[in-house]
């Protein structure tokens, strides 16, 4: 987005009038990017499209705690983020007298998900991504998904360039350790 | 050995058809509907722990009533015991002021009670004052 679209929906948001319309512009702009990072972390589409709800509708009773310093893109991120790992909590919390692992259970329903299309190799690349611990997960994603700066998923993540850097080193060490096993 | 290189990088995962563009309208449709609940009020925040605060005043204040009416019937036995020679005709009587209709059977076919006590009526004018009284202010009762 640019800096001159940014600053018209801010304008827009910020005004009690014409929030609605700002808040349709956002929609219509970041809904894509926003599922498809939901959707990363949380595998099963109905999962992501109820994550990807909640998260909007979060944004606009929470509009008023935007602080105008940081870009609206990642402020909806974080947004996103804190529902992703607290609706994995929830599902975790489900089995945690047992010894069912929620991510190995994400791993296998991928295999026969009809939502996803991706060769042997790219399913090993998912599955190894849900060996890693979330947080690192969501760094791995952002970073070599969604390509962005370690200096915006710093802000999203409120965790510090140089630990984010060692965290996705780490990650791609592990992940090309587990596509390598047999 | 593999490395990230070798993989290409693709987006594996699909929509339904048509998913964003109804999403989108779904969401906004919500928001122009003003379905989705505004910031809430300093007293929508506050109104469980109000409540809290009630119930708990309440069961208080009950725990209170209780402690004082189970004290209350304490002090009677103990009155009745360490006066029991001085309760007389009267005080029985006296007593009968504090019972409607049905408390008042209750009262006087009670065995245990320490006020009730027939053996009080010792003559013919007492028992007289009794019905009268009993006539007179509790109109369903008959004496036995």
């Amino acid at each position: 987005m640019t800096k001159t679209k940014e600053e018209d929906i801010i304008n827009l948001i910020s005004n009690p009038e014409t929030v609605k319309q700002g808040f349709e512009i956002l929609v219509k702009t970041y809904s894509k990017q926003l599922y498809f990072h939901i959707r990363r972390m949380l595998i099963v589409h109905q999962d992501a499209d109820d994550v990807l709800q909640e998260t909007w509708l979060k944004a606009y009773t929470q509009i008023d705690k935007f602080r105008f310093e940081s870009s609206i893109y990642t402020w909806l991120y974080r947004i996103a983020t804190n529902n992703c790992l607290n609706f994995l909590d929830k599902k975790k919390r489900q089995f945690v007298f047992s010894s069912y692992n929620y991510e190995d259970g994400l791993a296998e329903k991928l295999e026969s998900d009809k939502y996803f299309d991706g060769d042997a190799l790219q399913l090993k690349l998912k599955k190894a991504v849900l060996k890693l611990p979330e947080k690192q997960r969501l760094v791995f994603n952002m970073k070599y998904y969604d390509e962005m700066k370690y200096e915006e998923i710093s802000e999203i993540l409120r965790t510090s360039v140089g630990a984010l850097k060692a965290s996705y080193h780490h990650a791609t060490t592990k992940i090309e350790k587990y596509i390598n096993e047999d | 050995m593999k490395t990230l290189n070798d993989i290409e990088k693709k987006n594996n995962f699909k929509v339904p058809e048509d998913y964003f563009d109804n999403v989108e309208k779904e969401i906004i449709d919500k928001i122009n509907s003003d379905q989705v609940p505004k910031k809430p009020t300093p007293y929508q925040i506050l109104k469980p722990y109000l409540y809290m605060a009630a119930a708990v005043l309440i069961l208080a204040i009950g725990f209170k009533g209780m402690i004082k009416i189970s004290a209350n019937k304490q002090d009677k036995k103990i009155i009745t015991e360490t006066n029991e020679a001085n309760y007389t005709f009267d005080d029985m009587i006296s007593e009968l002021s504090y019972y409607d209709d049905m408390g008042l059977y209750e009262y006087i076919n009670d065995e245990n009670d320490d006020y009730w006590n027939s053996e009080l009526i010792t003559n013919d004018e007492d028992l007289a004052y009794l019905e009268d009284y009993l006539t007179q202010n509790y109109l369903e009762y008959e004496l036995e």
